[in-house]
């Protein structure tokens, strides 16, 4: 019994993680059409920073240098490269942005050498709390509620503030919102350098649960795009939604039966992909120009 | 390839010689290329084992450049199929035959093995397009990596398969060891003859067949149409090609080839690592083939070539090769985007359900065997030739066409105008099968159709030019009829690997005719492209024509055009219309006045009135909802 | 045409000046016979990277110290490195590289008992000597010995008789909770653990298998063990992912709470469980503060090793050094580097390098050398750096505990 708790648990904590990942995904395929294999690069440059960071300097100055310096770098990567294949095939974005990451997770290797590394979270926030029946580590749980917090402040950017308003109306038509003189240029850069922020910060703050290697980026990044592709490419809540089941799925097949538990989540893949293509939560009628 | 009718019987004959003499000096040449490569590469940091690894990439670089460079799809699963080969090969030499190795059998069984996997994953898997397609790949042979990782007592698990006994080769009544090494001869810097061993023969071998065969391959009929599809996909499938068909059969001998080079690779290696399936694997045939160049014959060789032996020198001089490696790709796809942008171009088209097209079930009845035109379709017969019943359909809660009786008689040159939004174009998606009824039936000749798709239409007879000329830019004017025509005479689908579509005369005699038609013989070998928009419109009329339909649908065919070519088309179309029943979508209403024989008139969705162009002319109804009032003047025109 | 033009140009530019700046050109192909060449096949990356690392370490120091004196026989040893990744595929293609494109004449190195393996079979098809330095499971000198192949560190048998003869007297009858890395070691390791304390009453109540390599989060394991609150907890994993593994088990608070196993250890993998390492117990053939303080060979290799790289040597680096000056010593007793004649002497001779006097069994090339019992003291207690990781609670001489040449079911070739 404590072990499916255990497990759902714990596929909540990794499913939060694809959850990030994939809400930025999806926002800057939103807002961009910009298809990004390069994302978990994002996440991985994040974790390295915020390891670098927390061993010289402080565990906490670590979460707020590492979206900092994820945000910096995609802005950067935007101007000198992405820039021209926004209007390309989604396939032409998808194998410069594949070679983008391969470059990134290459120099990571270089520089941080390819040993798996971590840090340790300060002692106040080590050990286990008392859930009932059963002990679950507190990070963990701490690192759950930071992940939920922090889509909640994403959504409420999207849904509540100008910028949000020019996100959303850029999915559904990115013309039309130019020629109202919506300032879709800017707030493109903005959704962009967010969306890497995003999975930046969760790379820094996932390094003390599941450590870093230079592999370790791309690894989470194939399951997020299982999630995209599940949820929905373009929905906020079908990136939200299809994380938490992969997550669980993942989790609890693990618990099942163990070796399925990587073949499961590419199966449901497949079926959304044949059954309902636009996902679960993604729109079948939206006029995209 | 334009080659003209009539006019070339003659120096046929003699330029048949000069074809084989042609293909010969490829082969001969080629051989000499792969004869010379382990000598060239020796004093470059090579070693045998390296040549004869990459001669036996090479051949899966090409089955890849099948799908990526002709098909212009993009697969991101191929390693599902390079490791599935190794594993095949080698679990049958372990398992089958582990007294006597036969390097045919675990090879051949292998091969084998990975077409029938590839016609299955096909088969889901070319419904979709663009993106999905290539995530569905990559769903797939991540499915398959864990399996093979997790089934241990088959495959050994993450260690993979190891210690594969030598294969022999059994050629008549000798049993060829490929481990053996060729006789000494001392060839100064480039090496020893006797560096080489029998396995690099077999594999040179083996790459030459390749080469001849997807040479041949891609000149064929079959190639042709497949060039075709990765062109202009919305046309092909319109003039009555099997486009998913195609894509299927495309990738199955992809994925069979890449196969058979997986497991020449495990068997030569001896080893076959859990690695031969991971999305490194399928990355790495995108590389050297985007490297190499798509679209060419040597490309994914070339590029297999540097890209291997770059590895190869530079991991023992810095840990940094594979960050060098993946500058060059990055580098090639940003510095030479329109390389990628001629091989995907099919995905450019804008609608959004062109990323997930499905096609509708297709159709159980044959298609018709070759009709002339002459003799079908004139004026007189008592049944109808299109007849639509309560037709609708919706766009999420939009109606764009509801409720809609149609009934058009053989011969009638019918116009359909409306104002703006009335659902014209729609209704002629309805007819022609592009989108699929919400409600009602589509009757054509007295059978129901509604369920029946656009491709399986065309060879019923429907045929459609489109309010943009949807073309094959890159081709001939000739060309492009030709394609349709070829279309009509081959069926929706045909396997011809081996013959060049040359050989049918019908197909030349169509393109022909129609190209005669529409008055554009004098642009016959003008790529299409270059083209002025008129002479674009009106070789769609041609290339719809070419599939020798019994009604043939215009959408705006003359929109765009001076007053004088919309004259002209005019004329054209009215003689048209006296072999078969023509429908017409225009705004034009000195044309439409002019010429139709009955006009329907469509607002919002839904018939207004059909009649007469008098009746028309005079419906109150039709001048307030068209017109909203203006001077009968304008009808008049 | 354009395109494929510059697109040619481009490739064919990049490449050159790539391989012209690293040093592309003529090779020198045949190797005159003034060099030696040995290829160093170890971990680079992945959960053993720095086990790899410090075994490169220890062969660059004994080359360089050979080479110093005049080489072997005369001739300078030169090295050629890969990294397999711990993944038996690339192990294997390395071994391959260093033979046919480097000339090697000995292979050396290792992470995992799966390389190990790998490679092991493609030396003995090649009739290249494969000396294994990091392989721990029976198999390397078991199911899957070679004529080829010598292994000197223990293997998984006589830790597990090791660890079972210090603390059964005070753990035997409890209760046993396994966490074991699943791969051939890992199962070597449980099958050799609870066959000697099972019959001596200890219970196993689960072995929790995790999947290899790759587990990044050994919680729902970890949940396991703490609900089942075992006496002795075995946590049967290596390098990184020990590291990774303990340190959670601290959060769970099994640190406190029960004995920890850990069949098989290193300085680093102490260093980064830092304090979460105190008190657990665990075994290694080596260990640099004992065997410096009661071997003058040892104490020589730990104070070259120190001046070079400012730290001792991990026990990886000191079989890695041990194995250089081993095939030197056979070599040049045999009077060549053939093979059949290595093998003849390093099947029939003892020799004394950095531990006490030890040979090669001829049944299985397996080393008969001693292994010894750790526990772990506390950070505090560690010194500099932390490599003070352990006192020794027992040394069990190698015939002692190696597994008896009847249980064998190894088979090895004539040549």
């Amino acid at each position: 019994m404590e072990a499916f708790f255990e497990a759902l648990l714990g596929g909540l904590v990794l499913g939060l993680i694809y959850v990030a990942i994939a809400v930025g995904l999806t926002i800057i395929f939103g807002t961009l059409r910009l298809v990004n294999f390069a994302h978990g690069a994002f996440y991985a440059i994040g974790a390295y920073v915020g390891l670098v960071i927390a061993q010289r300097i402080g565990v906490g100055w670590a979460f707020i240098a590492a979206p900092i310096a994820v945000a910096l770098f995609a802005v950067l990567l935007d101007r000198l490269v992405l820039r021209q294949f926004y209007d390309k095939e989604p396939t032409a974005q998808l194998l410069v942005t594949f070679g983008i990451a391969l470059v990134v997770e290459e120099t990571l290797r270089l520089i941080f050498g390819a040993t798996t590394q971590q840090y340790q979270m300060p002692d106040a926030l080590q050990g286990s709390v008392s859930l009932g029946f059963f002990t679950y580590p507190a990070y963990r749980l701490l690192f759950a509620g930071g992940v939920i917090l922090m889509l909640a402040l994403v959504w409420l950017f999207i849904e509540r503030t100008n910028y949000g308003l020019i996100v959303r109306a850029g999915i559904r038509d990115r013309v039309m919102v130019q020629l109202l003189g919506g300032n879709i240029r800017q707030a493109s850069t903005i959704v962009f350098a967010l969306g890497a922020a995003i999975a930046g910060l969760v790379g820094a703050a996932a390094t003390p649960i599941y450590s870093i290697d230079p592999a370790t980026g791309f690894a989470f990044l194939v399951p997020s795009f299982v999630v995209v592709v599940v949820g929905g490419l373009g929905s906020f809540w079908g990136a939200v939604l299809g994380g938490l089941l992969i997550g669980e799925l993942q989790s609890l097949t693990n618990l099942a039966y163990a070796p399925a538990s990587n073949v499961v989540i590419y199966l449901c893949m497949a079926l959304v992909l044949l059954l309902r293509p636009q996902g679960l939560l993604g729109e079948s009628e939206v006029i995209r120009q | 390839m334009t080659t003209s009718t009539a006019a070339d019987a003659a120096p046929a004959v003699s330029a048949r010689p000069s074809l084989l003499w042609r293909d010969v000096r490829f082969t001969v040449l080629c051989a000499l290329g792969i004869a010379l490569f382990p000598f060239v590469l020796h004093p470059l940091g090579g070693y045998s084992t390296l040549a004869t690894q990459i001669a036996i990439v090479s051949i899966a670089s090409i089955g890849f450049n099948l799908l990526l460079g002709y098909a212009g799809t993009l697969s991101y699963g191929h390693a599902m199929f390079y490791g599935g080969g190794a594993y095949i090969a080698a679990i049958l030499m372990l398992r089958a035959m582990p007294q006597h190795p036969n390097l045919w059998l675990a090879v051949g069984g292998a091969t084998l093995g990975t077409l029938v996997m590839a016609v299955l994953v096909g088969a889901v898997t070319v419904r979709l397009y663009g993106i999905y397609f290539a995530l569905l790949t990559l769903a797939f042979a991540q499915m398959v990596y864990f399996i093979v990782e997790q089934a241990k007592d088959w495959t050994n698990g993450d260690d993979g398969l190891q210690a594969l006994p030598n294969a022999l080769l059994p050629i008549g009544p000798w049993n060829l060891d490929l481990t053996t090494h060729l006789p000494a001869f001392p060839l100064g810097p480039f090496g020893d003859l006797s560096d080489l061993r029998m396995w690099y023969v077999f594999a040179g071998i083996c790459l030459l067949l390749v080469l001849l065969l997807f040479r041949m391959l891609t000149r064929s009929q079959f190639g042709e149409v497949l060039g075709a599809i990765r062109e202009n996909e919305q046309r092909s499938s319109l003039i009555g090609f099997n486009a998913p068909g195609y894509r299927l059969a495309a990738f199955a001998i992809s994925g069979a080839l890449t196969g058979f080079s997986g497991a020449l690779r495990g068997l030569f290696d001896g080893t076959v690592p859990v690695d031969s399936l991971s999305i490194d694997r399928s990355g790495s045939f995108v590389i050297y083939t985007i490297v190499g160049g798509v679209q060419t014959l040597f490309g994914p060789v070339a590029g297999t070539a540097v890209i291997m032996w770059l590895e190869n020198v530079l991991s023992a001089k810095t840990p940094a090769w594979r960050l060098i490696e993946g500058l060059i790709f990055v580098g090639v796809i940003v510095f030479l985007p329109r390389g990628l942008a001629t091989v995907l171009r099919q995905q450019r088209d804008k609608n959004p359900r062109a990323l997930f097209v499905r096609s509708l079930r297709p159709s159980t009845e044959e298609p018709d065997p070759l009709l002339k035109a002459a003799g079908e379709g004139h004026r007189g017969g008592v049944m109808s030739i299109i007849e639509t019943f309560k037709l609708g359909k919706l766009f999420g809660h939009f109606a764009a066409v509801r409720d809609v009786d149609f009934r058009v008689d053989p011969g009638e040159l019918r116009a359909v105008i409306g104002p703006n939004g009335a659902g014209k174009t729609t209704f002629f998606n309805l007819l022609s099968g592009t989108i699929a009824p919400s409600d009602g039936t589509i009757n054509y000749k007295g059978r129901d159709v509604s369920r029946l798709t656009g491709t399986a239409r065309v060879h019923q007879g429907i045929a459609k030019a489109f309010q943009t000329a949807s073309i094959y830019p890159d081709q001939t004017v000739r060309q492009n009829c030709r394609l349709a025509a070829l279309a009509k005479v081959q069926g929706a689908f045909a396997l011809q690997v081996f013959r060049r579509s040359s050989r049918l005369q019908d197909v030349d005699a169509l393109a022909e005719r129609a190209m005669a038609r529409l008055e554009l013989t004098g642009v016959a070998d003008v790529r299409a492209g270059d083209l002025s928009h008129g002479d674009k419109k009106r070789l769609d009329i041609a290339i719809a024509l070419a599939t020798q339909p019994q009604i043939l649908l215009l959408d705006e065919p003359v929109a765009g055009m001076s007053k004088d070519e919309a004259r002209k088309t005019e004329g054209l179309i009215r003689r048209l219309a006296t072999e078969m029943t023509v429908l017409v979508i225009e705004h034009d209403m000195e044309m439409v006045m002019g010429i139709s024989d009955s006009i329907t008139v469509l607002h919002q969705g839904t018939v207004l009135a059909t009649g007469t162009p008098e009746q028309i002319r005079n419906n109150p109804r039709v001048q307030e909802a068209y017109l909203g009032g203006h001077s009968q003047a304008e009808l008049a025109g | 045409m354009k395109q494929s033009l510059s697109r040619g140009r481009f490739v064919a530019g990049t490449a050159g000046v790539a391989a012209l700046t690293f040093g592309g050109g003529p090779y020198v192909i045949a190797a005159p016979t003034k060099e030696l060449t040995i290829g160093l096949n170890v971990p680079q990356s992945g959960p053993y990277a720095e086990q790899g690392a410090d075994q490169l370490r220890a062969y660059h120091l004994a080359i360089d110290e050979i080479n110093g004196k005049g080489g072997i026989m005369g001739m300078k040893i030169k090295a050629t490195e890969g990294d397999d990744q711990t993944k038996a595929g690339v192990a294997t293609e390395n071994a391959q590289r260093m033979i046919e494109r480097d000339g090697a004449i000995m292979i050396t190195g290792g992470s995992s008992t799966g390389t190990a393996v790998a490679v092991s079979g493609v030396c003995q098809q090649k009739g290249v000597i494969f000396m294994a330095t990091l392989t721990h499971g029976d198999e390397t000198t078991n199911q899957n010995c070679h004529k080829h192949t010598f292994r000197r560190y223990n293997d998984a048998y006589m830790s597990a008789q090791s660890l079972a003869k210090t603390l059964v007297t005070k753990y035997g009858t409890g209760k046993w909770f396994h966490i074991t890395a699943d791969y051939a070691w890992g199962h070597s390791v449980y099958d050799n653990i609870t066959a000697v304390v099972e019959p001596k009453g200890a219970k196993t109540i689960k072995n929790v298998l995790t999947p290899f390599p790759g587990t990044k989060d050994f919680s729902p394991m970890l949940q396991q063990a703490q609900a089942a609150k075992p006496d002795v907890l075995v946590l049967t994993e290596f390098g990184a992912d020990m590291v990774t593994c303990l340190n959670q088990a601290a959060q769970f608070g099994l640190t406190k709470s029960t004995k920890i196993l850990v069949p098989l250890v290193d300085e680093y993998m102490a260093k980064g469980t830092k304090d979460n390492f105190d008190n657990v117990v665990s075994t290694a053939p080596w260990y640099w503060e004992y065997h410096a303080g009661k071997y003058a060979g040892a104490k020589r290799f730990v104070d070259a090793f120190q001046k070079r790289y400012g730290f001792p040597p991990s026990n990886g680096a000191e079989t890695a050094y041990a194995d250089i000056y081993i095939y030197k010593l056979a070599v040049e007793k045999a009077g060549s580097t053939d093979p059949a004649k290595v093998i003849s002497f390093l099947e029939g001779s003892k020799f004394q390098f950095t531990k006490e006097e030890e040979w090669y069994r001829k049944e299985d090339h397996q080393g008969v050398n001693s292994c010894l019992v750790l526990e772990g003291i506390p950070e505090n207690q560690r010194g500099p750096g932390g490599f003070k990781y352990a006192k020794v609670l027992e040394v069990h001489p190698g015939p002692s505990v190696i597994a008896p040449v009847s249980s064998l079911s190894c088979k090895m070739e004539t040549a």
